[in-house]
């Protein structure tokens, strides 16, 4: 019957971590989401340098977070999330204002499609 | 490459640690339910090592539920005879006293070839050898030789963990109010008694173990 303790132990650690895990997805796609928002209503509102640096801010903040969504959700969909931030801080000027709202809604789809990796339709 | 040989090294010390943790039962001869869960671990281990793409935690959280999903499976098993049977079935007649009983080998889909073969594999030649002959849950088949002259016939079961072995019964001439009435003399109901072996002449009937653990009950004494 020690095998049942260990296995109940299992299923209450797995409970655990996934808890843990699925609020670690939900805060940090939700968080990114949020800056994504933050920083191109910054660049409608023409403040380009500060839009700059808040792309640039989620980027490093979604390379930070990608070793542990590594673990979690499907490596593909995180490096495609951080390929397309890589290239917001580039279209941050007036003549790039079409380009940088096509790159952010792919982005934000792509938030999306981590959240969904994760929780499924939920 | 490092990421791969990292994962395969995470995945090999996990299957080691949920094989361990499912015992000997998942290293010898396979009940159905645990081959289904050899499979499966296998299979989640090897997509995880296949796919760099697939997260580690997924894979190995499916492995370790997997393994709690056995252990509970089995111990719920051994605590209700009833689910045991439903989850590993019951082991089938297939020869009585040297002869082949045809209806159980079309209910098991086994042809006399298949049968003969396995016996030949226990270097009987002659299901006329056979006293008794059964296709196990997990496929194999055991058998009882028939007596040599001046031997006592092999014990047969009658009644292991409230399942009764009726055609072992007929064969041996008794029926279940024999057998009820056994227990009753010896002060038994159904539910205490773990085994019952007959052969017409010797018995073995082993109650159930009722002590508190690191106290001999009393029909061990």
């Amino acid at each position: 019957m020690n095998r049942n303790r260990y296995a109940a132990l299992l299923i209450c650690l797995l409970g655990v971590a996934l808890f843990f895990s699925a609020r670690f997805m939900d805060q940090s796609v939700t968080g990114l989401d949020r800056d994504l928002e933050n920083a191109y209503a910054c660049a409608l509102s023409e403040d380009f340098a500060t839009a700059k640096t808040a792309f640039h801010a989620a980027a490093a903040q979604a390379e930070q977070v990608s070793r542990l969504w590594f673990l979690l959700v499907r490596r593909s969909l995180v490096d495609q999330l951080n390929q397309t931030l890589a290239t917001l801080p580039a279209y941050c000027s007036r003549e790039n204002l079409s380009d940088l709202a096509v790159e952010v809604a792919r982005a934000r789809a792509q938030l999306r499609q981590l959240r969904q990796s994760f929780f499924g339709c939920l | 490459m490092l990421a791969a040989i990292f994962r395969t090294v995470v995945v090999y010390i996990t299957v080691i640690a949920a094989l361990r943790l499912m015992g000997k039962r998942q290293l010898g001869e396979l009940q159905p339910s645990e081959l289904v869960t050899t499979l499966l671990v296998s299979n989640v281990a090897s997509i995880c090592i296949d796919e760099p793409d697939l997260p580690l935690l997924a894979s190995l959280a499916l492995i370790f539920l997997l393994t709690a999903l056995e252990i509970f499976s089995s111990s719920l098993a051994c605590l209700s005879p009833g689910y045991a049977r439903l989850l590993f079935g019951k082991p089938i007649t297939v020869i009585r006293n040297g002869e082949i009983l045809q209806p159980a080998l079309r209910r098991l889909r086994i042809t006399a070839g298949d049968l003969t073969e396995a016996l030949r594999g226990k270097d009987i030649f002659s299901p006329a050898e056979v006293l008794w002959g059964v296709v196990e849950p997990n496929g194999h088949i055991s058998t009882a030789k028939m007596p040599a002259p001046g031997e006592p016939p092999a014990m047969l079961p009658l009644f292991v963990e409230q399942s009764v072995f009726q055609e072992n019964l007929e064969a041996l001439g008794v029926d279940e109010a024999w057998l009820d009435d056994l227990f009753r003399r010896r002060g038994l109901h159904r539910t205490e008694v773990l085994l019952l072996l007959y052969n017409g002449k010797e018995m073995l009937l082993i109650p159930k173990k009722a002590a508190p653990k690191g106290r001999p009950g009393k029909d061990n004494l």
